[in-house]
């Protein structure tokens, strides 16, 4: 059954409701009203973005539900993009961050962890001011205190 | 179009103020820093103060400290800096306590492992630091110890036994040899949930065991315990009488196994349900346990002479296992796999020996669908490779998959089966892809043809994969190539 989806533009789009439920939050929301024609407003998403995110969704159609990472370890990979999200994910920095915050605010889980690999994948192997640069941050330390951050966590750079 | 305003219910709403960049927001950044190292972490510490702030606790959650005098790693951790973000520090590992270098208040800590410094038999760690350490970090629940011999005295295990939230003490390689220490270790394990006692040689008498209320106990591993009579270690095991889980390694069991067994039919551990016994205990003691146990939801009996007795005796447990280890068990024969395989409804993981693909592949349908791994020796004689592609069907019914070992792990070989599942297209392969939760292949123990084809397929259909084992290709260059493929995906080699 075809899900229509109305962005901040006012753009409809009309999608299997497969594809629109691989966000959690259009599932819950399709869950909670039953069968239903209406149209589903997502007021935070422009149609450029949406365009994008649904045609994530499409690709990703059959994937298996993501499981929760059973071990602790919170450092997790970011080298494991797929070849066809790492394309998807070829977008200027600005459309790189819509669609971070419209995958974070759709609840769409796997969508949201390539766009913050992309940005780790950024910050990776670049010097504090490069990563400054990178993503137009201005220094707010003073020399000393940028010094004793420095001498506090060198430990941590050498593994 | 039908116009929205109507329903009411699918009404969202927007947000206050637009955002347009998710690095301010915190849940955002830090999901981002989770997938950085921490030498990358340790940089991004010096972009800006919100950053900083957001960063640090990540940095010094898990922190292993060296003393700095062994100069260990270049720069070392100071102890004047490992105090200062005492706050953060979730898991602490010290090795090699220099005058109590490391003894301070953690708020958070979790878990502290005790190790021994470098080298291992410099044990400088001075006794009355390590109390205070204990003392001064009421919030711990796990205390992991190994190598330290001889400093665990008294004074330690009565400030262990004063903690209030501990749980698990988990022992390695470590000697109490003196009554006094032994008896303080004995009464701290009262408040535990959880002990593993490995290689440990304590010098224990039987009355103090008996005296002891060790009720809080759900989970216990002896693991080669030295220096403690088997009979003494049943009363221990007595004593834990809500046990949920046991792991009892012993090398002498003339009379224990029995005893414990007779302990089993008196229902004298009515909770316990998963069971791990070893080594080499005879079919017949095996069937007496299995027989006198009452549920066993996770069974590991690897490295035993289970047999045909006790696959008897195992029958009663095919309703209620989800685990079952029978690896290292020269006994263990194709039928029986086949009977497990079409017999256990529950079953999540399975471990056994070599079995035969034509005693498998045929008879009733494998009713273990929630199996998540896999790890027989699937072999196949010479004229049978007209059943490859009947296994490959039979496994694709597995569809919770996660872990598939067609190799197993070998420990007794029949050599005169040498053929194992050939993991190519046109022998079936492309039957697993139902497979959607595969994460796990290894093809040790098995001899593998596979080309870019049988790659770039499993990168296809199996999303999830990240861990292959094993030679792909006999030919070494074709091998390395298939590698460089997987290893671009980011799926890991070992």
């Amino acid at each position: 059954m075809p899900v229509t989806l109305v962005s901040l533009d006012n753009e409809n789009y009309v999608v299997d409701k497969e594809v629109a439920e691989r966000s959690i939050l259009i599932k819950n929301m399709l869950e909670d009203v039953g069968e239903t024609d209406s149209p589903i407003p997502l007021p935070n998403v422009t149609s450029t973005v949406l365009k994008k995110v649904i045609e994530y969704c499409e690709h990703h159609r059959n994937d298996p539900i993501q499981v929760p990472d059973e071990t602790d370890d919170p450092r997790k990979r970011s080298n494991d993009i797929e070849e066809w999200d790492m394309k998807f994910m070829q977008v200027d920095q600005e459309m790189l961050f819509e669609i971070i915050l419209a995958a974070n605010y759709l609840d769409i889980k796997p969508l949201l962890d390539v766009g913050c690999k992309t940005v780790a994948n950024i910050i990776k192997g670049k010097t504090p001011e490069e990563i400054r640069k990178a993503f137009n941050i201005v220094n707010d330390f003073t020399p000393e205190e940028e010094a004793q951050i420095r001498k506090e966590n060198e430990w941590a750079e050498d593994r | 179009m039908a116009d929205f305003p109507e329903v009411s219910s699918l009404r969202i709403t927007p947000r206050a103020i637009p955002i347009t960049n998710p690095l301010d927001l915190p849940e955002i950044q830090l999901r981002i820093g989770g997938f950085l190292e921490r030498k990358d972490l340790a940089r991004c510490l010096l972009v800006s103060k919100a950053w900083y702030k957001l960063l640090l606790p990540l940095i010094w959650k898990k922190t292993v400290a060296i003393s700095s005098e062994l100069r260990i790693t270049p720069y070392g951790l100071m102890p004047e800096n490992l105090k200062r973000h005492s706050e953060h520090i979730q898991i602490l590992g010290i090795h090699d306590n220099i005058p109590g270098q490391f003894t301070a208040t953690y708020p958070k800590l979790h878990a502290l492992t005790l190790g021994p410094g470098n080298p291992p038999e410099n044990k400088s760690f001075p006794e009355g630091d390590l109390t205070d350490l204990i003392e001064f970090n009421p919030s711990l629940v796990l205390i992991n110890i190994s190598s330290l011999g001889h400093y665990l005295q008294a004074p330690f295990w009565d400030a262990v036994a004063g903690l209030p939230h501990l749980e698990t003490i988990q022992i390695r390689d470590a000697t109490i040899n003196n009554e006094d220490d032994a008896k303080a270790f004995w009464l701290s394990c009262q408040n535990m949930e959880n002990l593993c006692l490995t290689y440990t040689s304590f010098l224990v008498r039987d009355d103090i065991i008996t005296q002891l209320n060790l009720t809080k106990m759900r989970s216990l591993e002896l693991d080669f315990v030295k220096d403690m009579d088997d009979m003494v270690q049943l009363n221990l095991i007595r004593q834990c009488q809500n046990l949920e889980e046991l792991s009892w390694y012993i090398k002498t069991h003339d009379k224990a196994i029995g005893m414990f067994a007779k302990d089993l039919a008196q229902r004298l551990w009515p909770r316990l349900g998963g069971l791990s016994l070893a080594f080499d205990i005879s079919d017949e003691d095996l069937a007496e346990v299995l027989d006198a146990a009452e549920r066993i939801t996770i069974l590991d009996i690897s490295r035993n002479c289970f047999g045909p007795i006790s696959s008897q005796a195992c029958r009663r447990h095919f309703q209620t296992v989800t685990i079952l280890n029978l690896w290292g068990c020269s006994g263990v024969t194709s039928e029986m796999i086949q009977e497990i395989l079409c017999s256990c409804p529950h079953l999540k993981e399975l471990k056994g020996e070599t079995v035969f693909a034509r005693d498998i592949v045929n008879g009733g349908p494998w009713v273990c669908l929630s199996l998540r791994s896999l790890e027989v020796c699937i072999t196949f004689g010479r004229t049978e490779q007209d059943l490859q592609p009947m296994i490959f069907e039979r496994i694709s019914q597995l569809v919770q998959l996660e872990r598939l070992c067609p190799g197993g792990m070998v420990y007794w070989r029949k050599k005169e089966f040498q053929e194992a599942l050939d993991m190519r297209l046109d022998r079936g392969l492309g039957a697993l892809e139902k497979l959607k939760n595969m994460r796990f292949l290894s093809c040790n123990n098995t001899t593998q043809f596979m080309e870019e084809k049988e790659i770039r397929w499993m990168m296809a259909s199996w999303k999830n994969l990240q861990i292959v084992h094993g030679k792909l290709n006999q030919t070494d260059t074709i091998n390395e190539s298939l590698w460089e493929l997987l290893i671009a995906r980011g799926i890991k080699r070992s």
